[in-house]
């Protein structure tokens, strides 16, 4: 027989409080899950079903794992023992995490307040707290990072102005405001937070310690400790869900559209860490990618859902098919930028060009003459922001860009233009939601470079690198 | 702050097969020739490209008559021109 204590400890854990002044489809309006199809929502289970006390003993523990090796950091000059290069490739990571932080804990926060399943809006709650102490932490690096060079205390002008950050903003925010909650669990819970995450939580901390930034390793492992904990809810959604064939169509297309969409976001800033901005290298790209995205997730999760009807990624090849150039293609572009840039963009040395041709077995050939040519002299500065996917916002330049893939599609009278099949796959199912979205390019185009930086609201400062413009 | 484009202009991307140039968004005037045009967009476009040069649409492959304006090509807003060498 249950206790009175136990009884208590029963029901504050019963999750589904019927209220008595408002409708339930008012209060959770069936558009929020449209399309998806469950027998009894008050019966979906929770593989954590924490209480906040719990959680928060949980979540206390983690910090106290964390500032003690920051602090320990800042107090014995760790940045002394960090190439100056790593500092640059950060400071294209971080603005652009912090943008995708603060989404991802505002999706959470929908799904918290919508999801039909009372035990889905309470593990949303907690993620959702978890997004705001990932981006307090961040912010935390960021002042250790000040410390050592400058530049770090602009992140919220380059995240809120710099054309850079766009593809940052256009995905996330998408994702944040997507009507149906499951469409951002399939994007978040398990597009980012299973897919792509340990490539950047685990992948770039070990390279970073590698580099000597160990209190930035320390951080994001921190941070990966929570989407363990997201990551087993969107796997039990997603097999939940998959038990009704009605779904599967639905959830095939939010996993070939998200998939493609983080290849490409976490691409821009991630790709180039472990082959360039890392100065002591030890896996390229290509591998981590490898070991992370399609050993874990595709071997290890997506082939095991094949007998409810889940297939691969629509775009799984096409992404594959990228990798050899992915990185290499992404700083050429964006060394291509650098008079319009907040960091610094070098030529690789010997060293790197090394490491390079014995990783990539097509380096030489697809991209051993530009860097020839810029070594003989040519800066290869562009006049201007090139073409921009309407999609994903980064340059049309994939593969490479002697050979871009561009794609096109006419809808009310315009061309709009893609960088992949993935993005044009996208942009042709749902038009409507994304033709009115205005990219950098377009609102940039055709002003010089010192245009481009005031209209970005950015000014140059030490070493002729752009800050914040202080007047705004 | 968007650019102010004369309204005259037309807005359309340029491309040169061969080039590491990305695709770039230009406003010619649509009273350029398109033979003019491919002598202008490819300096833009740092490319210098060997023998004779003509002008695609990408979205159809149709080659452009040099000696039409661009105005009488019925451009879509942001159509892509390419440039290739014909040697």
């Amino acid at each position: 027989m249950m206790g009175n204590g136990m009884k208590t400890k029963s029901r504050a854990k019963q999750l589904y409080w019927k209220p008595s002044y408002v409708d339930l489809d008012a209060m959770y309006p069936p558009l929020a899950s449209a399309g998806i199809q469950f027998d009894d929502w008050d019966k979906w289970d929770d593989p954590f079903n924490l209480s906040y006390r719990q959680y928060i003993d949980v979540q206390a523990k983690k910090e106290v794992g964390y500032h003690p090796v920051r602090e320990s950091f800042e107090r014995y000059k760790g940045d002394q023992h960090v190439p100056a290069r790593w500092y640059d490739g950060m400071k294209l990571v971080f603005p652009y995490l912090q943008t995708a932080e603060v989404a991802a804990g505002r999706a959470h926060a929908r799904t918290a307040r919508y999801a039909p399943a009372p035990a889905l809006r309470a593990a949303a709650f907690y993620q959702s707290i978890d997004e705001m102490r990932h981006f307090q932490n961040h912010t935390y690096e960021l002042r250790t990072y000040t410390q050592a060079d400058s530049g770090f205390d602009n992140w919220a002008a380059w995240r809120d102005h710099h054309f850079a950050m766009g593809p940052a903003r256009y995905i996330f925010e998408d994702l944040m405001n997507a009507d149906n909650v499951f469409e951002t669990i399939m994007a978040l819970n398990i597009c980012v937070e299973v897919v792509f995450t340990n490539l950047i939580f685990v992948g770039i901390p070990s390279v970073g310690a590698l580099n000597g930034d160990t209190a930035m390793a320390q951080e994001m492992l921190t941070t990966q400790s929570d989407e363990t904990r997201h990551m087993a809810i969107g796997q039990s959604t997603l097999r939940t869900l998959l038990r009704d064939e009605r779904n599967v169509e639905q959830l095939q297309y939010w996993l070939d559209k998200w998939f493609w969409l983080q290849h490409r976001a976490v691409a821009g800033p991630i790709g180039m860490i472990p082959d360039y901005f890392a100065k002591r290298k030890y896996i390229s790209y290509q591998q981590m990618y490898q070991r992370y995205v399609i050993d874990n997730f595709i071997a290890g999760m997506v082939d095991d859902l094949a007998e409810f009807g889940l297939k691969q990624p629509r775009f799984l090849e096409d992404a594959k098919a990228e990798l050899p150039d992915y990185s290499h293609t992404l700083y050429r572009t964006l060394f291509q930028y650098k008079n319009v840039l907040f960091n610094q963009m070098f030529v690789p040395t010997d060293e790197d060009m090394e490491f390079f041709t014995s990783n990539y077995p097509t380096f030489e050939a697809n991209h051993g003459q530009f860097w020839d040519e810029v070594r003989n002299g040519d800066p290869k500065d562009l006049p201007q922001l090139a073409m921009l996917c309407q999609m994903c916002g980064l340059p049309c330049v994939f593969p490479v860009p002697e050979r871009a893939n561009v794609q096109c599609s006419m809808y009310d009278g315009k061309a709009f233009w893609f960088c992949s099949n993935g993005c044009k796959y996208i942009f042709d199912h749902e038009p409507y939601r994304y033709a009115a979205r205005v990219t950098m390019e377009k609102t940039l185009n055709g002003l010089s470079v010192p245009e481009i930086r005031s209209a970005m609201r950015l000014t140059p400062g030490t070493g002729g690198l752009l800050t914040a413009d202080k007047d705004i | 702050m968007a650019q102010e484009i004369e309204e005259e202009s037309l807005l359309v991307y340029a491309r040169a097969i061969g080039g590491s140039t990305p695709p770039l968004l230009m406003n010619p005037p649509p009273d350029w020739t398109v033979k003019f045009f491919t002598k202008k967009a490819p300096r833009s476009l740092y490319v210098k490209l060997a023998g004779d040069v003509s002008a695609y649409r990408f979205s159809d492959g149709a080659k452009l008559d040099p000696e039409s304006t661009l105005g009488e090509l019925n451009l879509l807003p942001y159509e892509l021109i390419e440039f290739r060498s014909d040697g």
